[in-house]
Formats: structure tokens, C-alpha cells, sequence
């Protein structure tokens, strides 16, 4: 046998045994079955990560506090202690940065430890980021920004080891197809990069090639175009895991691709996609293909061209129309009852067990937690009334 | 106490000795107070001090109910965190350095100068300010140092690196005129540069998608090593050099190395580039002399730094600690009032540390110690103890801190601890080597305890005086047992009670035939009337087939007695704590109760073992009365009152025993109603009594007090019933482990002597070879079993026997224990501290 017959048949055992861990008889993965004796510890360790959240009264006691030196005093007593340590100039974004880094070491320590599918499942999860942290690059980029910040600003869950190469891409005549073929292609999420591109050309048929040069906005289209893309593969990979996983990730992967559909209808509202012809095109292929939304709600949004009209093409969904009349009466912005509600659903499915959707949960709940530190810490700095303060959450 | 105030105060208290409550200390938990302080405002800080370096008293929070941030002493507390995060800056300098600080001359410094916060605050910031622009220069040399090596790298390739086929030329050019349509002039371009190698697969893959594959690449390891520029660890590099053709591919490529932060050096394919290597030469040579000069202020630093950082670290921590104490002072007006728990004796210390304190800062309004009497806290449990006791107390504070006054389990557990684990552990020759193993730790405590050790190392070193109690107290009871690592020892000669004669002419000769006893097929003769043997066990049990059953037996009935002996001093241990708050309720109606069912069940059948031991039996057969089985009449004693058999009483008659029996068993039924009914009755009315009185006086009900529920009472003195009762039965039957372990612990010691050395003796051929190694065995054996698991085991059971047996009849173990503020506790120790900078190398 020659020394590369060799290897392919090692190359051939090793992948069977890689695929024996993941399929398992008499047993969805996605399960309870096996889930146990697969990711028992991993999920003991989550278990752990709960009592890191901030409590409520942590969170009033934050709100009390009237200089971010109060806040560092304050994180003293909680799992951040240690984050502010060695910082000597606070500001709502350094503190709420240091914070997330804790969250994302954590989650990216999981991620580091798990097998199987469970690994696949959690680098699913960090392709969101990753996919947030390119169009973040190169819209710094096209802002001119200093490549060094932006480096350091990026989001640590969505950092591959390239991801210094995204720097090359140049704003000119098929920039983003040469950044493609360079960089991209060796991401993780190459295959959205790819579906997009052929979606972009055969839709642009007529001028044969790509646009000349990006700003700002259509990069944040071209962003949103690859979310819907990886929220579809990601929501039929966890559909396909079955078991609990898939029954609970169907239920916040629909609420998920609902809760985008509304936010960029209100978002587009000012732009040029809520133009009578875009609302058809460009607007509704950022709409994922599934949820309770679809296919009705989201083919009544191409009426929709302001927030009234949005209430009305809500209305005949009861969880959308009380979360609706709910912002109403409290008087907060329908983003926020939508957040608010998901931080409801990621609870509940944290609390579940033996399942993979935790792990979705635990970080989405620690982007909630970001969201309450930044707004708590950006209202102290700016020195706003206390009533300002409410917009955070409570998580557990 | 007394000493601290020697140590502390140069004037020394001369006034009465405070009242104090006899046999506090030990026996019973300090007497404590809770002291008001009224402090002037300006001597606060040095009130604290001083009453922190004394660590006698434990200050309350005041402020509870004020959150960290909104507290007096906030910032202070901020700055010397501020402080902190410096300390942390500097001794990660040292830690880079490998450096190790040095705590020896710090401690000459000692505490007499003083330093003032605020200058040592400004202090460091200045030397941070220092290190942070020496190591920035530094690092930017490095950086230059760096870049000018990689170009000399660069320059100093053989020219053949640089050079290639001539038909590469014309390769990439056909190649370029088959993408792009315009023919483009000018030969190769090229760039150089180098690349740490871990980069190497990733720049290739780049440079190959960004040039279509229309390029050449070339790398080669550098001649010298690199270092990283941050960690300073050894780092390999490449030169490599790319060829393309078209300019707009050079430029991508720059852009790649941009972002990859790859440096690119250029090179010129024409020149020799002698003058650029001189010229980087001469530039490395001006470099190395800044370098060396940086290098020395940034060593100077480091020095000074390593020199003085425990002083300042442990001047940081007392001063925070000091403002964390003042946060939970209440201040109004010009002074201000803290309250602490002290114990009794302590409270002259106070008055003088207050004293010197208010001398120390000039306070014109003097500060007063008032003791607040009528407190209803718990009070904190402190005992006093020195470093041999104290470790016994931490076995009795694990199971739980004594209540406030109630008797400390700890001064009884002092002898019986080390006394049970002997029992299980009884052989002279595995105590004398335990013995001897924490001697030398006690005897080196000194040297040892100022060195560092590891973990398991540290835990066996604070236990070393339990270890000495422990192998003392084996070494007396291996004595008894007459055990030498297994065999028995003849220590008073061969002349015991039992003669074994060795043949039926033997017999005849020394036995004078007096007396020939058949013990399971051995004829044995008594030859000796008068005397027994001087101590312990007779070795001529050893040769004896009964050798087993009889130690057994003797070590089962031991266990017992000693078992219930130890639960009888637990219940006159709860007398005295009844006695001293007289609860008459629970003297006779608990204590009472319980100690006539332990005496008048279990308590009996210890006695009855003592008669049978002391019962000439000889005698009784001649006369036709032989032994009664012990179980057996126990099992009567229970399940069939009053029962005697004819032929098997113990004492006096069948019928006196019978009697005896049915009498006790009598008691022991009773004491069960006695122990359940009346404490819930007698609780019932005096609820019913306090809310006649309180309707009456029109007092409200204290908020503190639970509510009362009388099912909740009944159905605790149910369920304590039950356990006593079983637990009666349970425990003494728990002590029997003293008898297992003990006899495991023989067995097994036996068993590896004559399956490990007897029979490496027996196989020698006079060699000595197998006589060596399985000496060896038998040796490691013995350290490692029988040492090291069995102590363990013995160790556990005794700490069972205690915990679960002992404490469970009496003790309360619901008390917090007093946490004085002490700064010496809080500072690092010098050689501790030390060996944090040795572990990270």
C-alpha cells in the first residue's frame, strides 16, 4: 500500500468515527436520548454560567449608581468583578466591551469543549457574528476608519484567524467579488457569500455585472441578505437535528426571522427600499422564508409603508398584535416589546434541558445583557433623568 | 491578649482584671461584648489602625443598608484600588523579567516608618508613569532592532535566492496575456519581505487567489534566529520574495502584507545593495547602544521596583482595609460611633489602643468605649488557643461553630480523637514511624513553615500536631495489642499466663499437670497462678489457633464499652449546657430520659461485660456454672423481658438477674414517654401563659420571634425521640468500627509480613538477593498501605465517630464565629508572595 493509499484509509476512519459520534441509533442527536452522555458536562458548565447573569436588584443597584467609577464599585460584587480591573478611563462602550469579552470567552470556552454536533451547532452560532464582524470591517473601511480600532472593536465570538486579510478589500469595480475569492472563500461563511452573489447577478441580469461601488447602505443590505441566508441553513440544520433542539430552536428561529422582517420594515421606512417598486424586490428577499409570518404576513408587508399601515398588516397575529397595543400602552418602541418577548422565549428555552437550544439561548441572553450594561451605563455617563433608565430587562 | 498589649502599648494597663465568667476560653466560648466606640472624627483612621494591628475586635456594618458606592471612605478605597491595579502593573514587570521581589529587604523597613498614602500614591503614579514610557522606548527599539535584522536578513540572501529561471519570465507573461488582453512591458516585478512561518500557508493561499496563481513564490528560513518582539520567545521567520508581472497585482500583494502586517523590504535585483547592508549595519550598531541604555534605566526601575513592592503592597492593604472599616463607622457631627464585638479580656487593649490613637492624632475630644449590655444579638464564639489545640478545634468548627457559651466538644477531642484513631490504628511499629514523621514536623516547624509546599504537603503540615497526638496515642495502644507491624513482641520474656507445650513428654515435664485446658484442639497448660503477664496483650496468644476469636472478642466488647462511655460523657456534657442557661424543662425531661435509656440498656450490657471478664470462670465450671453468651442474653434482654435461663445467668442467680432485667427494661420503656410528651405540654402553656400576659400588658409581640406552632414543636420532639431512641442502638453499633478497623488493620499487617518478607526469607538461598527485594515489597507496602491509606481510613472513622456519635448528643454547632480585624491576616506572607514570581517560570 503506498504511503497515500495509507493515509486516505486512516483520512476514511477517522471521518467514520467522526460521523459514528454524531449519528446515534435509537436516537435523534437533537434529543434527549444521548444528550447526557454526550454534553452532560458541557451543560452542567452552562448551568454554572447562569448564576453570572446580573440579578435584578444588581441591575437596580447599577441604575443607582451616578459615575461609571460607581459602576466598576458595583460590578465588585457581581461575575464582572473582575472585567473593569486595570481600565483607568471608563466609558459606556470600553465597559460594555470588556463585559461582552467575558460573555464571549465563556461561550467561545464552550464552544472550544464541545463535540459532535454540538460543535457544529455552536459554530453556527458564531457564524452570525462572523458575518456581522466582515460587514463591520469593510464599512469602517468605506468610512475610513483606522483599521487598527476596527480590528480591535470587533466582535470576539465572530474572529477567525484571516480575518485581518478582510482589510484588503478595496471599494471599486468588483471589489466585493476579488474579496471573495481571496479572503472569503476560506471563512466559514463562504457558502452565503457565494448563494448571494448568484442571487445578485441573476437578479441584476440586464447590466450583466455588479455595482461599481458600495456605501454604507448597501453594505447593511448586503449584511441583512447574509443573515436571512444563514438564518435559513441555520434553522433547517436544527430543524434536521430534530428532537427537543429542533422543536424549541424552530420556535426562537421563527420568532427570530419574525422579529427581523419587522425590524427592516420599520428600518426601511426613511430609505429607498420603501420605494413602491423596491418594496417587492429588494425588500422582501430579505425576508427569511419561514416563521408565522410567512408566507401571508410577509406578502401583505408590500403594502406596508409606514407604521400604521405595519399595525394593520400585523393585527391578525395575536402574540404581534398584544406585543403591539403592549408597546402602546407602555409606551415603548415595538423593537423593545419584541426584545423583550425574545428574552421571555430564550429564558424558557434556557431553562429546558438537554437540549442544544441552550446554548443559542445563553448567549442571545447575554446579548440582551450587553444591550441592558450599555444603555445603564450609557444613561450614567450622559448624566439622563432616571425614568431614562427603564429600558433594560430583566433576565432572570 | 495580655501579650499583644505587651507587644503593642509602651504604657502598660495596670488597672483590675475585667470580670470574667470562670473556665472561659477553651471549655466554654470568650465572654463577648459589643462595644460602642465614640471616636473624634480626625482619629478614626488611626483608631482603626491600631485596633486592626491588635485584631481583637470585630467591627459590625452600620451602614448596612448604604450601598458600597454611596459610603464616606468611597474614594479612598477607589484610590488604593487604583494603587492596586499599579502593584498589579509592576509585578507583571517583574514577572517579565523573571524576576523574583525581593521580601527580605522589605522587611528591614519594618512597620516603624510609617508611609504616608498620599505620597506613596504619588509614588507610584510617578514610577508608572516611568516604567510605562522606558518599556514603551523600549518596545519601539525592539521593534526597529527587529525590522532592521529582518532587512538585513533580506540583504544578506545569496543571490541566487533572487534569482530565477529565465524562462519564468516568459511563463508568467504568456500566462498574463491569456487573462487580461492587454500585453504588458517591463519585465518581473518583485518584493521581498519577511514572515514569521506560522504565517506561511495562509500568505501563499492569499498571494495565490489574489494573482490567480500568476505569480512565483520563494521563501527561505533566516540565518539568524528571531524573537518575538512582545514575549521575547525564540520565533522563526522567512524571507520570501514574489515575482509577478503586472503592477496591479504588486500593489494587491502590498496590501495583503498590510494587512497581515508582513513587512516588505525592497531589494534591488540590479545593485549588489552593499551600501543598504552597510547602512543597516551602522543603524543596527547605533541601536544596540540605545538599546543597552534603555535596558539599563528600565533594570533600575525593575530594581527598585522589586525592592520596595511588598512594602508598598503591604501598605496598600492595610490602608484599604482600614477605609473598608470606616465605611462601616457612623458619622455624625465631629465624631463618630462604631460598634464591634470584643471578647472580655480584650477590652482594656481597646481602652488602650483608643488611648494612643487619640495621643497619636491630638484629638481634643477623647474617644469612649461604652459596653452595650443589653444586646439581643447572637453573639460571636471565639475561643483562645494556641497552635497544638487549635487544630483539633478546626475538627469540631467543620462540623459546626459552636453556639455562644455552650460546652466546645474541642477540649474533650483533644485526648479522645487521637485515642480512638489509636485504637484502630494500634501497632508500635507503624506508630513509632508516624511518630517520628511529625516530630521532625514539629520540631522544623519554623524552617518548614517559612518554606513553600505543595497542597497535599501543606494540609498534612497544619495537622501536625493531630499527626504526633495520633501516633503517640497508637504507639500506647499497639503496646496493648502487643502488634509490631503484625507479629507480636515478647517485651517481658515468654513467661506468661499460657503454656504451649510442644509434647505429650513436654507436658509431663513442665506442667506439673495442674491445669490443661483444651482451646479448640490445643492443649495448653497454665503454669503461672499468681502473676499475669506485666502488659498488654500475652505474646503466647500469637502461636494460638484461637488467637483470632480471642481478639476479636476482647476488641468487639472494648469497642463497645469505650463507645458507650464516650455517648454517656456526651449527655453530661448536655447536662452542663442545660444546667447553665438552667433549663429545668430539659434536665428532666430530656437529659434525664435519655440518659436512663443509654444506661439502662446499653450501660447495662457493658456491665455485664466487665463481670464476665472479672468472673473467675475456672471456679464457676468446676461448680457447674459455665459462661452465658453475652448476645444471647441481650437478645432476652429485648425481645423476651425477664428471661434467664437456669445454666446461663451472669451474676447472682438466674432469678436476681431476671429481676435486675426486667426492672431496667422497665426504666428504659418508660424514659421513651417521658422524653416525647411533657417538653411540647410544657411549651403549649407557656405559649398560652406569655399571651395571657401579653394581652394583659398590651405588649405587642416581638417581630423577631418566629411564630409559634405547636404541630411544628411536636412533630421535632417526634422526631427527636425516634432518633435518639434508634440512634441508641444505631451508634452503639457504629462504635463496633473501632473493633473492625482495628482488626483490619492487624489482619492486613500480618498478611503482608508473611506474604511479602517471611516468604522472601523462606525462598533466599542465602543470596540476600530476594531477601532484598522483597524487603523493598513489604516496605512499600507498609508506608503505602498501611501508613498512608490505613491512617487515613482510622482517621476518617475517628472523625465519624466524633462528628456523628459524640457531637450529635449535645452539641448545638449553630453559632458564627468571631472574625476579628486583624491586618496581619490579610498581608501575604514575605515568602508566600515570593513564590507566586517563582511559579510562573
Amino acid at each position: 500500500m503506498s504511503a497515500e493509499a495509507k493515509e486516505e484509509s486512516k483520512k476514511e476512519v477517522q471521518e467514520y468515527y467522526e460521523a459514528q459520534s454524531y449519528v446515534r441509533v435509537g436516537g435523534e442527536v437533537g434529543g434527549l436520548a444521548y444528550f447526557n452522555a454526550d454534553h452532560g458536562y458541557l451543560e452542567a458548565l452552562l448551568r454554572g454560567f447562569r448564576s453570572g447573569f446580573l440579578k435584578e436588584f444588581e441591575l437596580r443597584q447599577l441604575c443607582q449608581c451616578t459615575t461609571l467609577e460607581d459602576v466598576k464599585l458595583t460590578f465588585g460584587d457581581t461575575d464582572y468583578c473582575n472585567v473593569l480591573n486595570g481600565v483607568s478611563k471608563l466609558g459606556p462602550d470600553n465597559i460594555t466591551d470588556l463585559c461582552w469579552r467575558k460573555c464571549a470567552n465563556e461561550f467561545l470556552f464552550l464552544r472550544d469543549q464541545a463535540t459532535g454536533q454540538l460543535a457544529t451547532f455552536m459554530d453556527f452560532v458564531t457564524h452570525q457574528y462572523l458575518i456581522k464582524n466582515i460587514c463591520f470591517l469593510i464599512t469602517g473601511l468605506l468610512n475610513n476608519s483606522d483599521p487598527n480600532s476596527l480590528l480591535e472593536r470587533m466582535n470576539p465570538i465572530g474572529v477567525f484567524p484571516g480575518i485581518r486579510s478582510v482589510l484588503t478589500f478595496e471599494n471599486t469595480q468588483d471589489g466585493m467579488v476579488e474579496l471573495y475569492r481571496t479572503v472569503l472563500i476560506d471563512t466559514p461563511v463562504a457558502p452565503y457569500f457565494e448563494q448571494y452573489f448568484n442571487t445578485e447577478i441573476q437578479a441584476d441580469e440586464p447590466y450583466q455585472q455588479l455595482q461599481d461601488v458600495y456605501n454604507e447602505v448597501e453594505i447593511d443590505i448586503i449584511s441583512n441578505m447574509l443573515q436571512k441566508l444563514w438564518l435559513e441553513d441555520f434553522y433547517y440544520y436544527t430543524q434536521e437535528l430534530g428532537g427537543e433542539t429542533a422543536i424549541i430552536m424552530k420556535e426562537l428561529l421563527e420568532f427570530e426571522a419574525d422579529r427581523r422582517a419587522i425590524e427592516i420594515v420599520i428600518n426601511s421606512f426613511s430609505t429607498a427600499l420603501n420605494d413602491q417598486f423596491s418594496r417587492d424586490s429588494e425588500r422582501k428577499a430579505l425576508f427569511a422564508p419561514f416563521g408565522t409570518l410567512y408566507p401571508e404576513g410577509i406578502e401583505s408587508f408590500s403594502k406596508v409603508g409606514d407604521m400604521a399601515s405595519l399595525a394593520t398588516a400585523l393585527e391578525p397575529y395575536a402574540v404581534f398584535r398584544t406585543l403591539w397595543q403592549r408597546a402602546q400602552q407602555d409606551g415603548i418602541s415595538i423593537q423593545d416589546a419584541l426584545y423583550a418577548y425574545e428574552v421571555q422565549l430564550n429564558v424558557l428555552a434556557f431553562q429546558g434541558q438537554s437540549h442544544f437550544a441552550a446554548f443559542y439561548a445563553y448567549i442571545k441572553l447575554k446579548e440582551q445583557e450587553k444591550r441592558n450594561i450599555w444603555w445603564i451605563t450609557s444613561c450614567i455617563f450622559q448624566q439622563r433623568d432616571q425614568k431614562d433608565f427603564n429600558r433594560w430587562l430583566k433576565i432572570f | 491578649l495580655q501579650s499583644v498589649v505587651m507587644a503593642h502599648g509602651n504604657t502598660t494597663y495596670t488597672g483590675p482584671e475585667p470580670e470574667q465568667e470562670a473556665a472561659s476560653g477553651f471549655w466554654r466560648s470568650e465572654t463577648m461584648k459589643l462595644c460602642r466606640l465614640h471616636i473624634q472624627r480626625e482619629a478614626v483612621h488611626q483608631t482603626v489602625h491600631i485596633l486592626g494591628k491588635m485584631g481583637v475586635a470585630e467591627f459590625k456594618d452600620l451602614n448596612y443598608e448604604t450601598s458600597t458606592f454611596q459610603r464616606q471612605f468611597t474614594h479612598n478605597i477607589r484610590s488604593c484600588e487604583d494603587a492596586e491595579r499599579r502593584l498589579r502593573y509592576f509585578e507583571e514587570q517583574l514577572r517579565r523579567e523573571g524576576r523574583v521581589p525581593n521580601v527580605e529587604v522589605s522587611k528591614a523597613h519594618k512597620e516603624q516608618d510609617e508611609i504616608d498614602l498620599d505620597t506613596l500614591q504619588q509614588q507610584l503614579e510617578t514610577l508608572e508613569a516611568d516604567v510605562k514610557e522606558t518599556n514603551a522606548n523600549y518596545e519601539r527599539l525592539l521593534g526597529q532592532q527587529d525590522n532592521a535584522l529582518e532587512y538585513k536578513e533580506v540583504l544578506s540572501q545569496d543571490r541566487a535566492f533572487f534569482l530565477v529561471n529565465g524562462d519564468l519570465e516568459t511563463q508568467l507573461q504568456s500566462e498574463d496575456t491569456t487573462t487580461t488582453t492587454t500585453t504588458r512591458t517591463g519585465g518581473l516585478r518583485h518584493i521581498t519581505g519577511v514572515l514569521p512561518a506560522s504565517k506561511l500557508a495562509l500568505f501563499e493561499r492569499l498571494l495565490y487567489r489574489a494573482t490567480r496563481g500568476n505569480m512565483f513564490f520563494r521563501a527561505t528560513k533566516t540565518k539568524e534566529p528571531f524573537k518575538d518582539v512582545n514575549t521575547r520567545k525564540a520565533l522563526e521567520k522567512l524571507v520570501f520574495v514574489v515575482f509577478v508581472t503586472a503592477q496591479r497585482a504588486e500593489d494587491k500583494i502590498r496590501k495583503i502584507c498590510e494587512s497581515q502586517q508582513i513587512n516588505t523590504y525592497p531589494y534591488s535585483l540590479e545593485d549588489s545593495n552593499t551600501e543598504e547592508l552597510d547602512k543597516i549595519r551602522e543603524q543596527l550598531a547605533t541601536l544596540d547602544q540605545t538599546l543597552a541604555a534603555t535596558e539599563n534605566s528600565r533594570n533600575k526601575h525593575v530594581q527598585q521596583i522589586s525592592d520596595e513592592v511588598y512594602k508598598w503592597k503591604r501598605e496598600i492593604i492595610t490602608q484599604k482595609s482600614i477605609f473598608n472599616i470606616c465605611n462601616q463607622i457612623v458619622y455624625c457631627g465631629r465624631t463618630c460611633q462604631a460598634e464591634c464585638w470584643v471578647p472580655i479580656r480584650g477590652i482594656p487593649a481597646i481602652r488602650l489602643g483608643l488611648k494612643q490613637a487619640e495621643n497619636d492624632c491630638r484629638a481634643t475630644v477623647p474617644s469612649v468605649l461604652e459596653v452595650l449590655d443589653d444586646t439581643k444579638e447572637s453573639r460571636p464564639t471565639y475561643f483562645r488557643h494556641n497552635k497544638v489545640l487549635g487544630t483539633f478545634q478546626d475538627i469540631v468548627d467543620a462540623y459546626g461553630m459552636g453556639r455562644y457559651k455552650e460546652v466546645n466538644p474541642g477540649v474533650l477531642t483533644v485526648v479522645t480523637f487521637p485515642f480512638l484513631f489509636g485504637i484502630m490504628f494500634g501497632d508500635v511499629g507503624h506508630a513509632f514511624i508516624m511518630t517520628l514523621f511529625a516530630s521532625y514536623l514539629v520540631f522544623f516547624e519554623t524552617k518548614l513553615s517559612n518554606s513553600p509546599m505543595n497542597e497535599i504537603l501543606v494540609m498534612v503540615f497544619n495537622g501536625r500536631y493531630v499527626l504526633l497526638f495520633m501516633g503517640i496515642f497508637a504507639f500506647w495502644t499497639g503496646l496493648l495489642y502487643n502488634d509490631m507491624f503484625g507479629i507480636m513482641i515478647s517485651p517481658f520474656g515468654g513467661n506468661g499466663f499460657w503454656r504451649f507445650p510442644l509434647s505429650e513428654q513436654d507436658v509431663g515435664e513442665n506442667c506439673d499437670g495442674a491445669f490443661a485446658a483444651n482451646a479448640n484442639g490445643q492443649t495448653a497448660c497454665k503454669i503461672n497462678f499468681s502473676s499475669v503477664y506485666p502488659f498488654g496483650i500475652d505474646p503466647q496468644w500469637a502461636e494460638t489457633s484461637t488467637k483470632l476469636a480471642f481478639m476479636n472478642s476482647l476488641k468487639m466488647k472494648m469497642a463497645v464499652i469505650l463507645g458507650v462511655g464516650q455517648m454517656f460523657v456526651g449527655e453530661i456534657l448536655q447536662l452542663l449546657n442545660h444546667i447553665r442557661v438552667r433549663d429545668h424543662k430539659q434536665i428532666w425531661f430530656r437529659w434525664l430520659p435519655e440518659v436512663v435509656f443509654l444506661l439502662f440498656t446499653f450501660g447495662y450490657m457493658d456491665v455485664m461485660i466487665v463481670i464476665k471478664w472479672l468472673t473467675n470462670w475456672g471456679d464457676e465450671m468446676a461448680a457447674g456454672h459455665g459462661p452465658p453468651l453475652l448476645l444471647g442474653t441481650m437478645t432476652d434482654f429485648f425481645l423476651s423481658m425477664g428471661t434467664v435461663n437456669n445454666d446461663a445467668y451472669l451474676y447472682g442467680s438466674a432469678e436476681l438477674q431476671s429481676k435486675v432485667q426486667r426492672v431496667l427494661l422497665l426504666c428504659a420503656v418508660l424514659a421513651v414517654p417521658l422524653l416525647l410528651i411533657p417538653i411540647p405540654l410544657i411549651e403549649y402553656r407557656q405559649h398560652q401563659k406569655k399571651l395571657a400576659y401579653n394581652a394583659l400588658h398590651g405588649t405587642e409581640e416581638d417581630e423577631d420571634e418566629e411564630p409559634w406552632d405547636f404541630s411544628e414543636i411536636l412533630i421535632h420532639q417526634i422526631i427527636h425521640t425516634i432518633e435518639y431512641v434508634l440512634g441508641c442502638v444505631s451508634n452503639t453499633a457504629s462504635y463496633l468500627r473501632l473493633w473492625a478497623l482495628s482488626l483490619a488493620h492487624a489482619e492486613l499487617s500480618e498478611v503482608f509480613w508473611s506474604f511479602a518478607w517471611m516468604l522472601g526469607l523462606n525462598m533466599d538461598q542465602g543470596y540476600g538477593i530476594i531477601v532484598f527485594f522483597m524487603w523493598s515489597i513489604w516496605f512499600a507496602v507498609t508506608i503505602g498501605v498501611l501508613l498512608l491509606m490505613e491512617s487515613l481510613s482510622a482517621f476518617l472513622h475517628a472523625l465519624r465517630l466524633h462528628w456523628v456519635e459524640f457531637n450529635g448528643k449535645f452539641y448545638y454547632g449553630d453559632g458564627h464565629k468571631f472574625a476579628p480585624y486583624a491586618v496581619k491576616e490579610m498581608i501575604p506572607k514575605p515568602f508566600v508572595y515570593a513564590a507566586a514570581f517563582q511559579k510562573q517560570d
